[in-house]
This record gives C-alpha cells, structure tokens and sequence, in this order.
C-alpha cells in the first residue's frame, strides 16, 4: 500500500527529474529537501495530475497511475496544497474550499452543507475566525495557504501533498498544519512535505528524501539524518557563515517615519533606520508588519503621520509609492505572486523594471550587464535571462525580484519576508548580500518571521504587537526569549486564541 | 431587520443601476407626456427580447474573460435561416426555429473551439465569425428581406391580457434561469473560477476547456434564439439584422457590473442595463431629440452609468 515512484524522468529545456525512485508507504510521512530548482515543485506536480511526466512509473496502491489531468489525481485520492497560492479571488472563503468538489444537487451548490463543511475545516486550522462569505481576495496571505492547505487535505485521501506549506505562516499555525498531517497519516495518507525550514521537517516526518538536481541522492529516517548533513546532501558543500562578524559603520538616519497611521495601522507607528543598517521586524501573524511597510511604501493611504527619506539631513516627503522610489527607497512585497513578479514577461524585464525609472531608453546592454552579475550574486537559476519568469522555480522568482532593487544601489529597501521560499543556501546568499548592502552605506528594514534570519542579519530588531511597536532590541547580543515575550505582549497569557482574537481584528470591517 | 440591511447591501450594486433606471424613467415622465402610459412600457418591453438574449449569452462569455463579437451576425444568420426554411421550404415554426439555434450553436462552438482548444484570443476569433456570418447570412437570404408574415409574428404581440409577448416571457425567463444558474450552480461557480484565474482553477482541479467552450456555445445559442425574435418582431428577415447589437450587450452587461476582464459579473444586472439603454433611447425618441443627439448622450450615460458605479463600489 501506498505510493512507488519508479525511474521518474521529466525534462524542460533540460532535465529536471532524471530517474527518481521514492516509494511512500501509507500512513508515512515523508519530508522532501532541495535546493531552489531541485525539482520538488515538478515532482509534485507531476503527482497532482498538472503536468505530464516524459517517463517512469508510478503505483498508487499497487495500480498504475497516470493522471491525465488534476481531476483525475483529485478522484484518485491524491491532493496536491501547491506553492504558488491558487485561490480565486471572486470567490468566497467556503467556495474556494470546495471549488474542487462542490457539493450539490442537480447541479445547484447546496450552499448550507457547503458552509457547514467549510465551517469544520476552518476550525481544525485555527480559521474560526473565518466569515465563510468572505472574499478570497480579502484574506491575508497566511489565511490563504491555510485555506489551500484544508482544500487539500480534504481531497489527499490517499496522498497528500504540501509545497512549502508553511512559508508564509507563523509557528503557531505552522504547528497546527502539522497536527493536520498528523491526523491525515494516521488516517492512513501517504504524505509528501516539501519545506526549506528543515527543523520542522526534522520534527514532523518519519524519513527525509533529498533531492539535488533532479536525482534523488538519498532517504533516511530523519532521526538519522541531522541538519548540516541534509544541507550537505542539499548543495553538495557546506561550510556554516557568521554575517555578523562584518561589523558594520552606522551613519546618519536615512529613513523616518513619525506617528505613522492607517486603516490597518490605528495607533501612530514611528521607527527610524540609519544608513547602513539593518532594522528587523519581529512578530506574529497581523502584527502589522506588512501593513507598516505599505504604509511607509504609500501603498495604504494613511490617515496621519509622516515618513520622510534623509539624505545629508535634508528630508523628503514620501506619500505615494512612486515618491518611495524617486526618492531610492526599494519594496519587496510578502506575496510575490499578486504584488512581485510580471508573469509572462522574461527575468531580464523583472530585474530591471525599477531600474528604467528616469530613462529615456531601454539600455539593453547595461540590463544584460547587470542582470548577468545580479544572477551570479543571488544564483539565480533560469536557462538564461529571457527565460519567462512563471517557468523559474518558486525560490528563483523570489530572488528575482529582490534582485531588481540590486540593480541600482538603491539606498533604502524595504523588504516584507524576503527569504520566503529561499533554500538554505540561497539563504544565505541573499542575507549575506543584505549586509554586504548595509556595509556599503544602505538602510534596511525587513520583516521576518524566522528569529534566526532576524538575529544573524539584523542590528536592531523592532517587534510587533497588535499593530503598536511594542519593544526595540539592540544587537549583536540577542534575548530570544524577551524578543517572543514582546511579540506575544499584546494578547495576555500569551495564547494562541489571544492571537486569534487581533487577526480576527483583521476582518472587522 | 440586520440581516436584511445586509442582503440590501449585498445587492447594492443592483440596487444602484435601477436607481439609474428609475431616475431615467422619471426624468422622461417629466418631460414627455404620457411616457407613463402603459403603452408606452409595453411596447417598449416588446423590443427588447432580442438584446436581452443576446445579453445574457455576452454576460456568460465575459464572465470567462472573453468576448463574443459576432452575435449581431449570428442574429442575422438565424433569422434568415428560420425565414428561409418557413418561406421555402414550408418547415413548420418549430423546426425553423429549431434550424436556427442550431445555426447559433454550430458558429458558437466554432469560437468556442478556436478560442478554447486552438487558443486564440476570442476577440479575434468572433471577429472573424462577425464578417464570416454575416456573409452567410448574405447568401441565405440572396441579400433580401425575407417576408414571413404572422405565423411567426406570434411571437412577438402582445398577449391578451398581461400585455407582453411570448418572446418577452421567453427572454425574461432564461434570464431569470441563467442568473440562477451562474449565481448558484456549480458550473456557474466554475466560470466564474476560470474567468478570475483561469491557472487556478486549473490547479483545484476543473478541466477548465469543456466550460470556455460551453459558454461560447450557450451564447452562440442565445444569439440564435435572438435572431428568432427578430424575425418575429419584424415579421421579416433582415440580412443586416442586428449589426451592432454586440456593442449595445457589452454596454448593458458593463452597465450592470460585469467585469471586462473575466470573473466578475450578474446576469440580473445586464437585464437592468438593457432596460436603462431601452429607456434612454426610447425617451429621448418621444421627447424629440434629434438622431446624433441621441447617440450622443446615450454614449455619454453609458460611461457615467459604469463611473458613478465604479464610484460607489469603493
Ligand atoms: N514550465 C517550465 N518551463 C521551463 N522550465 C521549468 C518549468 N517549470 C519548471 N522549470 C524549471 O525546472 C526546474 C525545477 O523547478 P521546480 O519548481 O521543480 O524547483 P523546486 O525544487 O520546487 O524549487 P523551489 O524550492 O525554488 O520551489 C527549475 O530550474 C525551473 O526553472
Ligand atoms: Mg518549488
């Protein structure tokens, strides 16, 4: 019983699985590593029934399995919660929950049943606060993937997948997507998890493939297997980095906002980042640190306050977002798919849409100069640069776009979450080239829901709570343990449901 | 009492557009007399069931994010079709009729096929089938009105007593039936998936082809059904039938909140549009203004319809 994967070979331009054999019992749960590019999402999808595979066999339960479409995956028992989100953003909460199987009687949507059903699997992932009537394109990010995930989970009777499910969650609702694997394997699912937060893989799964280059190089119980040597399997190498040891020169304030507020943001915000460093915002899920840096950006109106770019002490407005970026400063949105990337349009044209602001013509040799040493700094990997960016794996496009605000030396960037999605290594690579920016005279603000991201990059961590700043921390040396009591200040005891009650906020009106 | 303040809102942007009706009526009550006649309503409410058909087919193709061109030709090729067969060939009514929807369903299929399984854009494709259909309607009717007569203007008279005509009815109710279909089936659901994202639905599993080529066929249909009811109100088939009419659907369904990009719509909302252009144009036809004036302002109140609405949606 279960799943048997055997000399799976898929090619694009160029191969990108070449004969991989997993086999996944029922009741399994299995993680899944590899770089950005590995192949993981195609492997996926080939398994989703959303692409063909050139070659191979598969065996669901010791029958052949060829789905010719992702219905037939669905029909067969095999779900796939994909990484790049696919809610429909005219539909309902309830709707996009039952899009896959409507429930109905002569073709008519029997719409209490649906409400019920979706009402029950918004409980089990902490959604209650959830309207079932609400827009998919009113909901935050997190809500989202969580949303993908329960349609998922719902239809993955006998394999379920999860592309990177947790990367735009917070722990929290990361240990509640677990619970759920939990209980489909128990059921008796075959599980397949992919996900660069390796410890969770660690904790959650029963055995760990790696995949490097479209080869499976190996699979082992994860007790067996610790982290360096999964990272090892991963990229071939690997040597541990300390970006703090580049002590960095603080210069004069670059960018300040003063009593910032929004519709989101109702009590008045004011941070400051100097030149050359690097501000981290900590925080759980709706702590409004998205919501302040669209705010900053201009992209939300806001109802008071200022933020102003300094250079040499002389200060500059900034209200609408193309006064953000007349005047240097750089955004790199949380969802890449809605706000970041120009799908259709080649990863030449991504880099250097920001780039072109103020010239008259499109300097083709400069992109192409640029954008090449851009690629190599952030090992971008595209069969070239007018690859489309929609064919880049998901990690790929995420550098991409923060790769476009490297194209100038643009002095102020603002990044929401920018190791979404990221591998290990890449990782490192892009936190690495963040200080190496902040040493060279740029004032960063980023959020991050990952301590260690923050702790290691950062020279001041501001955390969030309930949309109010509710401590700074000064680096090198960092308290863990206070910078998570700050983010948790805003709900007494602390609790999960206190967390609930300020993201239900979120929906109030 | 809350709970209906809420459904009131929910149906604003219904709301809004027969607000705009109703103003319009009033304007035009005010300046001409006995524009409330019921008279005047009825056969107003008598010219319409060509556009109302046509409409709704419009509304369901640009709830997938395409367009249907061709619809004006496809009247025209219908209703000489039907006019030929009754005329020529002594067919009874119903199996004209049924000639001509068929004719509407094979040329929607053709846009449906090319704009589906061929995947060219559908502007280009209906296009394509606007002039190719009109040519045909040419030929079938050798470039002449085609005199049927009563068997067929049936159709469209008034009935004794409720003053409305069986096509208006007709019209009326697949209205009524398609709004409850794109609103509550599961199909409607998937169109409007396809329309907003079409890569996703994909993804949550809906073989999205089968429905695009659907919806082109159903409008083919309608268009079909429209050049009947032309031929009735005629009592004749015009080869030049309907030239235009798809403008004047795009307008409605515009007007009543479907989106030109895909994914957004309201079957009852273009229904309303249609009465509004109807009102306005048979308004400003009794109270004298001239030809270009006419055009004019009808121009002029279909982009304020869709900006006041735009508006008010924020
Ligand atoms: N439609 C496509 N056309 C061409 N190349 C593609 C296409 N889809 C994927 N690829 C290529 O296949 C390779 C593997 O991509 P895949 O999405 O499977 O990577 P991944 O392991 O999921 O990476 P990530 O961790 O970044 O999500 C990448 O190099 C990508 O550019
Ligand atoms: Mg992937």
């Amino acid at each position: 019983m279960g799943l048997k994967i055997g000399n799976l070979s898929k090619a694009f331009a160029a191969p990108v699985l070449r004969a991989v054999d997993i086999q996944i019992a029922s009741g399994e749960i299995r993680g899944l590593v590899g770089e950005n590019g590995a192949g993981k999402s195609t492997l996926l999808n080939i398994l989703s029934g959303a692409i063909r595979a050139d070659g191979g066999e598969i065996l669901l339960d010791d029958e052949a399995y060829k789905p010719a479409s992702v219905r037939a995956a669905l029909d067969a028992g095999v779900a796939l919660a994909t990484q790049e989100l696919s809610m429909i953003e005219t539909l309902s909460a309830a709707e996009n929950l039952a899009l896959s199987r409507f429930p109905s009687r002569f073709g008519i949507v029997r719409r209490r049943h649906r409400d019920t059903v979706a009402k029950a699997a918004f409980a089990s992932l902490g959604l209650s606060h959830l309207p079932p009537s609400l827009l998919a394109s009113d909901m935050t990010l997190a809500d989202q993937q969580l949303l993908e995930i329960a349609r998922a989970s719902m239809h993955g009777t006998k394999v379920l997948m999860l592309d990177e499910p947790t990367a735009a969650l917070s722990r929290e609702q990361a240990g509640l997507v677990h619970d759920l694997i939990r209980a489909k394997a128990a059921e008796g699912a075959a599980i397949l998890y992919v996900s660069h937060r390796l410890e969770d893989l660690k904790q959650v799964c029963d055995t760990i493939s790696v995949l490097r280059d479209g080869e499976l190089i190996l699979t082992k119980p994860s007790e067996a297997l610790s982290i360096p040597a999964m990272i090892e399997a991963m990229a071939g190498t690997f040597a541990q980095r300390d970006r703090r040891a580049a002590a960095r020169g603080e210069g004069p304030a670059a960018l300040r906002v003063t009593d910032v507020t929004t519709a989101e943001l109702p009590h008045p915000l004011s941070i400051e980042v100097k030149a050359g460093e690097v501000v981290g915002l900590a925080g759980l899920a709706g702590a409004g640190r998205s919501e302040l840096m669209r705010a900053i950006m201009g992209l939300d109106a806001r109802s008071g306050g200022r933020c102003e770019r300094l250079v040499d002490g002389i200060a500059t407005a900034v209200t609408t977002p193309a006064d953000a970026v007349a005047a240097g400063i750089g955004y790199v949105p949380e969802d890449r798919k809605m706000s970041g990337i120009f799908a259709g349009q080649s990863v030449a044209f991504n880099l250097s849409l920001s780039a072109l602001r103020g010239r008259r013509a499109t300097p083709d040799s400069w992109i192409r100069e640029r954008g090449a040493a851009i690629r190599d700094i952030l090992k971008i990997r595209s069969s070239g640069l007018d690859q489309p960016i929609e064919q880049l794996s998901g990690g790929n496009q995420q550098k991409v776009i923060l790769g476009r605000w490297l194209m100038l030396d643009t002095p102020v960037l603002l990044l929401d979450e920018p190791g979404r999605g990221v591998d290990v290594a890449a990782k490192a690579d892009i936190f690495d080239e963040i200080s190496r920016l902040a040493a060279a005279g740029a004032a960063v603000l980023m959020a991050s829901s990952e301590m260690d991201e923050l702790t290691s990059t950062c020279d001041r961590i501001a955390v969030m709570s309930g949309r109010r700043i509710a401590a700074i921390f000064e680096g090198p040396e960092w308290d863990e343990a206070a910078i998570m009591t700050a983010a948790f200040s805003a709900h007494v005891g602390g609790s999960a449901a206190g967390n609930e009650a300020t993201r239900a906020g979120v929906y109030h009106d | 009492m809350t709970e209906l303040a809420a459904r009131v809102a929910r149906h604003g942007r219904d709301n809004f557009i027969i607000i705009a009706v109703a103003l319009v009526v009033i304007v035009f009550g005010v300046l001409s007399e006995g524009f409330f006649s019921a008279g005047s309503a009825q056969i107003l409410l008598n010219q319409l069931p060509t556009l109302m058909v046509v409409t709704v087919g419009m509304i369901i193709v640009m709830l997938i994010g395409g367009i249907d061109l061709s619809v004006g030709s496809v009247v025209a090729l219908s209703s000489t079709l039907v006019a030929t067969m009754i005329v020529s060939h002594s067919l009874p009514l119903p199996v004209a009729i049924l000639i001509g929807l068929a004719a509407g369903l094979a040329l929607g299929l053709t846009n449906g096929w090319f704009s589906t399984y061929a995947g060219l854009p559908s502007f280009i494709v209906t296009l394509g089938v606007l002039e190719a259909g009109r040519g045909l309607a040419y030929l079938v009717s050798d470039s002449q009105t085609i005199f049927v007569g009563p068997s067929i203007e049936a159709l469209a008279l008034p009935l004794y007593g409720i003053g409305v005509s069986p096509a208006f009815l007709v019209a009326l109710g697949i209205t009524i039936v398609a709004h409850v279909l794109v609103t509550r089936s599961v199909g409607g659901r998937y169109l409007v998936a396809i329309g907003t994202r079409e890569q996703a639905a994909q993804a949550a599993g809906i073989n999205t082809r089968p429905y695009k080529l659907a919806a082109f066929a159903i409008s083919g249909t309608l268009a079909g059904l429209g050049g009947v009811f032309n031929a009735a109100y005629l009592a004749a088939a015009d080869p030049n039938a309907g030239s235009g009419i798809e403008l004047s659907a795009i307008a409605a369904a515009v007007i009543g909140g479907t989106s030109l990009m895909g994914g957004r719509g309201s079957v009852i909302g273009g229904f309303i549009g249609v009465l509004l252009i109807a009102v306005l144009q048979s308004g400003l036809a009794q109270i004298g203004v001239s030809e270009p004036m006419k055009r004019i302002v009808t121009g002029v109140v279909i982009i304020l319809a869709v900006l006041l609405d735009r508006w008010r949606a924020r």
